[in-house]
């Protein structure tokens, strides 16, 4: 089938798949990121995907269950979607909390835009006795 | 936002001998390599839809531009330069039916060489030293990877819809380069695709100027997002894991 050429010319449009499929809370504009759990040996890694964000404007927050990242961007970020234009300006995402985890020793990198929180398991408890 | 696009002319470099014609295919897979610089070489070097690939299973999908309808699987082509692009992700079960539509379209189309375009798993990997690597089909195609300085991937385990793209590529009598660049699994990975876009340029023999895209390298991460998790959806490299262990004569 032949067809006109350039349909997708403009450098915003070369990408046409990813265009208004987005999974972002727009009633209390916040994008959501990507992000990932990774079981190792003696710990969780959770890895949180956050182009656009400065160190400085990531908060990590622990309830009792949950864990909240919270991310500023560092340009607003505008989707239109059915003629309605929205702006969105931060990231966050509410995981729960693997059981089991030392929640005093959780700690946090930032490298290359992805947010990796380690969460080292529980490594006391009741000895069991080899017969 | 509508971006000056001059500078992404590709300059033609030193003739050298008459390249194979080639079709690149590029579909969403991990890192969305594939994917990413498969588009950015569509629009650098300005190719026209020629084709599309149906299915009644991808049928769910359909882009508007200019009024125009477009299916999710394009055909582009340059001279003697196709590609394919696949704006949806290809399961297991799509992957055989689409393998032998690219087949039948390089054999009415006198291809010579199939390059398929995907990114391979790398924990920790270091983004000053990221690397492209190549499997061939064929030995007849050993020398692109020789005469491109692509590395030979010697060793490993490839699961998923690609390990059925693979499986009909490799019993097709069109010879496959397969180009893996090492990249995240799980999030879209810009950076890795830049990788790929400067290989498929030596193997083209264009310059393609990545500066517009490497502007973008955020942007993309962010409007990847859903497709990426529609692809790890897909791709699930849980359920990928053979059930039995590999043979010891494989390990």
């Amino acid at each position: 089938m032949n067809m006109s050429s350039q349909p997708f010319s403009q450098f915003e449009k070369f990408f046409i798949s990813l265009i208004d499929r987005t999974m972002d809370d727009y009633t209390n504009k916040e994008l959501a990121p990507l992000a990932h759990f990774t079981e190792k040996d003696s710990k969780w890694i959770l890895e949180v995907d956050l182009p656009m964000v400065n160190k400085d404007g990531i908060d990590i927050t622990l309830t009792d269950n949950h864990i909240v990242v919270t991310a500023k961007l560092e340009k607003t970020y505008c989707v239109s979607k059915h003629n309605c234009m929205t702006e969105f300006n931060y990231f966050k995402k509410v995981t729960l909390l693997p059981t089991g985890i030392d929640k005093e020793k959780i700690s946090a990198k930032f490298n290359n835009g992805i947010l990796s929180i380690y969460m080292p398991k529980i490594a006391t408890g009741k000895n069991i006795r080899i017969e | 936002m509508i971006l000056q696009t001059d500078n992404n002319k590709p300059k033609k470099l030193e003739k050298t001998a008459k390249l194979p014609s080639m079709l690149f295919v590029g579909i969403p897979g991990p890192g969305l390599i594939g994917i990413l610089a498969l588009n950015y070489v569509i629009h650098s070097l300005k190719m026209d839809i020629v084709e599309e690939i149906e299915h009644s299973d991808l049928s769910n999908i359909i882009f508007i531009d200019n009024g125009e309808l477009y299916g999710p699987v394009r055909i582009y082509k340059k001279n003697a330069f196709h590609a394919v692009i696949s704006d949806v992700p290809i399961d297991s079960v799509l992957a055989g039916d689409f393998t032998e539509s690219i087949i039948d379209f390089s054999k009415k189309n006198k291809i010579d060489v199939i390059v398929f375009l995907s990114g391979i798993h790398t924990a920790d990997r270091n983004l000053e030293n990221l690397k492209t690597y190549g499997l061939v089909t064929d030995e007849k195609v050993d020398k692109v990877l020789y005469e491109n300085e692509i590395p030979k991937f010697l060793s490993g385990m490839i699961a998923g819809p690609d390990a059925t793209i693979l499986t009909k590529l490799k019993n097709s009598p069109v010879p496959t380069i397969v180009l893996y660049t090492e990249c995240n699994l799980f999030f879209p990975d810009p950076e890795a695709a830049v990788h790929t876009i400067k290989t498929i340029s030596r193997i083209l023999k264009t310059d393609i100027d990545i500066t517009e895209f490497k502007k973008q390298i955020d942007f993309l991460r962010l409007q990847g997002r859903q497709l990426m998790e529609d692809t790890l959806t897909i791709f699930n490299p849980e359920k990928a894991k053979p059930a039995v262990p590999a043979p010891q004569i494989y390990k």
